[in-house]
Formats: C-alpha cells, structure tokens, sequence
C-alpha cells in the first residue's frame, strides 16, 4: 500500500529517531527493538497492510504475551490497559484512535506511543496502577 | 374500462422491422390498477406485477389488423400453450404510417390505451429544463459507497442526465438500511450495486453503468483504474481508511472528488471538494471547523473498522450508533449533486454560472439543529448583526492547500 | 538535565506522573526521547535546546516539518 516515495520518507524519520539496526522496514512490515528506561527490551511488530491510510496494528511480539502484574496474558482487549485484541499470542497495543488518524502520521510517531505505553506498562507493573491512570487517549 | 398498455419503443421498432410475424413475450399487470409493462426481451430491471403471456403479431393487411381477436381466439383454442393469452398487441403499416392496438383475449368490454416508453433521443425532451438534455449523457461519474448518501446522489445525478457510472460498494442491503435508503424492504439482501444500478436504470434505461461489488481497500489496482476512468468521484464510504485512500488517487490521477459526510447524530455535516492544485482531504485535518466524529450509522462496520474500539462494551457501543433522519442527510446529498453537476457541465454551455459564486468554495458546512457542535449557533431567524452562524444554512470556506500535506504536496 | 535521579527513583512510575500531569495541564516538565532511546524529564523552559522528540506531544503535533 505504501509507495516508494512514503516508505523512503518513514525509514528517513525512523533513522532520525532510533539506530538503524534496532529496526526493519518492509512495505509490509515494521519490527523495532525498544528499550525503556529500566535497560528493558521489548520487541514491536508494526502491520503495514493499509499503511498509511488506516491505523496499524502493533504488537508486542517479545515478550509473548505480555504480562500483566497479576501474571495473566494481556490478550484480550481493555480500556484500562490500553490494549486491543491479542493475536498469534501476542499482545496488540491500542495507541492512535480511528478517528485521530490520518495519512500525515507517521510510523516514528506511533513507535513513541509504543514506547511511552512501555514505560506506563512497566509502572503498572510495579504499582499495579492501570495505564489509564496515567494515559488519559491512546498512549500519549 | 379501460387498461393501460406500456411498450418500449426500441423494442417495438426491432420487431417491426424483423422478419418475423408474431413473437411471444411478457406483460407484467400491477395487480388492480389495470397498468401493464409489455416485453419483447426480458427487462433490464426487475419488473413488478403479475406476469401474463403477451402475443405481439404483425398483421398483413388492415382487415387482419381488425380481426386480430378471431385470429388470437382460434389460437388459444388450438395451441394449449396459448390458452392463457393475457394480452395481445398487434401492428400494421398502412400507407407508410404503423398502427397499433391491444386487447385483452376474451373481453371485449377492455379498452387498451397503448403508451410508448421512448426510445434514448426522446427519453427527457419533456423535461426540458435548466440543463440541455443531453448535456451530461457523455459524462462518466464513479460512486464509491451505495448508502444513504450515495445512493441517491446516483439517482439525482441519473435524473440530471449523467449517462455513465461507475458503482462501487461491497455491502448488502440490510434492514437498519430501510429508513434512509432509496431501497425498500423488498430489496433485502440485495448487493447495493445492483440496487443502485436498477435505481439508475429506472430513470435512464439507456445508462451505461458498471457495478463492483468490492472493497477498494482490498482491491486498491481496480479503484485505481476506475478513478483514473472517470470525470468525477463521488466519496461516500462509511470509513476513514477508504475516504484517504481515495483522496491519493484522485491527487494522483488529477481528478475531481466530492466528499459528503454527517456528523455524529446529522445534526450537521459537510462537503468537501478535492480538485488539481487545491486543498485535499488530509489538508482538512487539524482545521479548526472539521471534526473527525462521524455518524456512526453501522454498529458491525464500527467495530470492523475500528471507530469502536474493541474494548467498549455492548451497551456503550449501542449508546454510540446515533443515526440520524433521512431529511438530515438530504441537504448534504443535495449540495453534493449541486457540486457535481457544476463539475461536470464545466466546458458545455449548460454551466449554470449564476451558481458559480456559490458553488466556488472547497468546503461547505451545514447545521441541521442547535445540538452539540453548532449549539451556540445563531437560531435561523434571529442573529442580530450576523455575528453567527446560523443553522440550515450552508457556509462556504475557502481554505489553503496545506504546503506541508503529504498527499497533495508534489501536485 | 534530568529531573529523573537514577539512584533515587523509579523511572517508570516518574514517566508515568510526567504523562499524567501534561495530560492535566501541567505543562512544567516535558518528556523528550533522547537518542539512546531513553525517556527524560526536561524543564519546558529548556526543551528547545535539548534534542530529542517530545514524546508526550506526539500525538498532538504533525511533524511534516521535519520532511
């Protein structure tokens, strides 16, 4: 879905933003290493399929699934948590709204989300606080 | 008493013409009215009535001609196909000039007055009006999204003598459909595209129009060729995704679009006009008048689609779907029919220029009611010094194209 | 400058409270991603001088610009 030009322009602003080799980038795919504040890595995988018209589905595809403080699987969607439906065991982070998208988003701009949303999860973690103490939208 | 007979004047012509002395078709009566439609082929629409046997017959002299109800009555008698003749209609030429009547086999006490649905050169010359007929008939119009919004907007545009389409939308008709479609409960279940094709068909038999029953966003090769096939693109989909992705082609394909929507309950809505070197659909984005929260019409679509997250519960979900009337969205579908009639006459004579002040904008906003966005509107009658808006009233905006806009940047 | 103080306080849960008070109007303190890809607390005053991408405005600015 992507053109040439627009897949150029994201791994120009992606490589503005993270090293090169903490990232891949397809027409069809996104997977970037992240590391939070507490040294922390976490793998992403970012859907491209109708990308950049519609929002894109992201995944936590490291650690599967993703754990709450509880030690249940974050898999199913919820408010509190930020999260959408899990797929192939792997946690599906809730970060733009449908109608806060728009083709002028940018992939580097949803990897931020990605990564506040790590950190908040981390807390959650820690205090057992759900993000949506903190995260008053989608992540960010 | 007396029936009406009505018969398609091309059809009439090729068998007058033909070799052939007599052809059995088909005449559908709507039951109690003593109205038929009479067929030579099978109809490009799916007709409506009781269906009976209709005999056409050429007759050969005039005393044939008058005797046609001995010659249908023999025949029932001998032919057990015939026996349930429900009409018969029968031709002749005398001196250059053809005549015709009808009849009802065995009853004599039937008058039959025959009326001709005429042929393609002569299907509006009593319409004659605003626009020359036949002005629009070349003009090609590709609609993408066959609800309420779209689907009468093909209408308008058929009654306004657009004579090519282009439809496209991959959902049925479904019974939440029936308060606004054109469509009616006896269209259930029906591919949209063809509702709509038959709906154009109605008023123009002789409209070319393909229908694809697709979802551009996982076909984006055909929507492509059909943008860059055609004069106009009306955007009338129910989603966002597919709403940008029409936007890159008609930027792409240098074409004009016309973007209809409502808001939340249609206590308003809006129109936007995408053209070569203006402001585009992802231009509008950050305004300050435009607001992303749409009618939710469709709860199935919503929760496909993403604009409810798959975490709201039924109950707030249900609370979200606010459709609003079908007089709500009539005004929006107007100006947009207004739009496109000014696209398309541009470069003929019909170009209604006391219009062209008015209709010159890139968007245009609409209030239905004094709710939620437009509840410090001025009331329609009362705005002193007019240092509000109004409500039912359309307001046009001209604003510029976005210089950082990734979609319309480079065009 | 960080107003994060490694040895004496849990990065999350302070990125956290950043979060949540630009989300409430408290605009005093913005999170910047440095290169490393660290989240740090940095005074409004002084976030135009430090690089970085203000992670909390993210979602409320087009970055066109930077094209």
């Amino acid at each position: 879905m992507m053109t040439e030009e627009r897949l150029k322009d994201e791994f120009y602003l992606l490589s503005q933003a993270f090293s090169v080799k903490q990232f891949k980038l397809t027409s069809n795919t996104l997977t970037i290493a992240l590391q939070t504040n507490s040294k922390k890595i976490y793998t992403v995988r970012i859907d491209l399929a109708n990308h950049p018209y519609e929002v894109p589905k992201v995944f936590i595809t490291n650690p599967k699934p993703l754990l709450d403080r509880s030690g249940n699987p974050m898999l199913d969607a919820s408010h509190p948590m930020h999260t959408l439906g899990g797929e192939n065991g792997c946690t599906r982070i809730c970060h733009y709204g449908a109608s806060q998208w728009h083709p002028g988003v940018y992939l580097y701009q949803v990897v931020v989300k990605v990564r506040v949303w790590l950190e908040v999860y981390e807390n959650h973690l820690k205090t057992g606080y759900p993000l949506d103490k903190y995260l008053t939208t989608a992540a960010g | 008493m007396e029936s009406l007979l009505y018969l398609y004047q091309y059809q009439i012509q090729k068998f007058v013409n033909s070799s052939a002395g007599s052809q059995l078709g088909v005449a559908y009566e709507w039951k109690g009215e003593d109205v038929y439609h009479a067929y030579l082929e099978y109809p490009q629409i799916a007709p409506s009535g009781y269906a009976v046997a209709c005999l056409f017959l050429k007759a050969a002299c005039k005393a044939d001609f008058e005797n046609a109800e001995c010659f249908a009555e023999n025949l029932m008698n001998q032919d057990a196909s015939m026996a349930r003749l429900g009409m018969v209609v029968v031709f002749c030429m005398e001196n250059g000039r053809l005549l015709k009547r009808a009849f009802v086999p065995n009853d004599s006490a039937c008058c039959v007055r025959i009326e001709y649905v005429p042929d393609k050169s002569n299907l509006y010359t009593r319409s004659k009006g605003l626009i020359e007929v036949g002005a629009l008939e070349k003009r090609h119009v590709l609609i993408v999204g066959l609800g309420s919004g779209g689907a009468t907007i093909a209408v308008e545009l058929a009654k306004a003598g657009v004579g090519n389409f282009a439809l496209v939308d991959f959902d049925r008709l479904e019974l939440h459909n029936i308060a606004r479609h054109i469509a009616g409960v006896n269209e259930l279940g029906r591919l949209k595209t063809n509702i709509v094709r038959d709906a154009i068909l109605g008023k123009n038999p002789y409209a070319n129009i393909s229908t694809h029953p697709v979802d551009i966003m996982k076909d984006i090769p055909l929507i492509e060729q059909l943008v860059s096939g055609t004069d106009l693109v009306i955007a009338a989909t129910d989603s966002l995704p597919s709403r940008y992705l029409l936007n890159s082609l008609i930027i792409k394909h240098k074409k004009t679009g016309l973007f209809g929507r409502a808001v939340t309950r249609a206590e308003g809505g809006d129109v936007l006009r995408v053209r070569p070197g203006g402001p585009c659909y992802a231009c509008l984005k950050g305004s300050q008048w435009y607001t992303q929260e749409e009618e939710i019409t469709d709860l199935r679509r919503a929760r496909e689609t993403g604009v409810i997250p798959a975490y709201t519960s039924e109950e707030d979900a249900d609370a979200m779907v606010q459709v609003g009337l079908s007089t709500d969205i009539a005004p929006i579908n107007t100006m947009v029919v207004k739009l496109a009639i000014q696209e398309l006459s541009r470069g003929t004579e019909c170009l209604i220029t006391t219009l062209d002040k008015e209709l010159d904008y890139d968007f245009y906003m609409w209030a239905n009611r004094r709710e939620l966005h437009f509840a410090n509107w001025a009331p329609f009658n009362h705005n002193p010094g007019r240092k509000k808006p109004t409500i039912l009233q359309w307001y046009g905006v001209k604003f510029p194209k976005s210089c950082d806009c990734h979609e319309c940047r480079n065009y | 400058m960080s107003f994060f103080k490694k040895n004496q306080s849990d990065d999350c849960t302070d990125v956290s409270q950043v979060i949540k008070d630009q989300h409430d109007g408290n605009r005093g303190v913005e999170l910047v991603m440095n290169d490393d890809g660290e989240l740090v607390a940095v005074p409004a005053s002084q976030v135009d001088k430090v690089d970085g991408i203000k992670a909390t405005e993210i979602a409320k600015k087009d970055y066109y610009s930077l094209l």
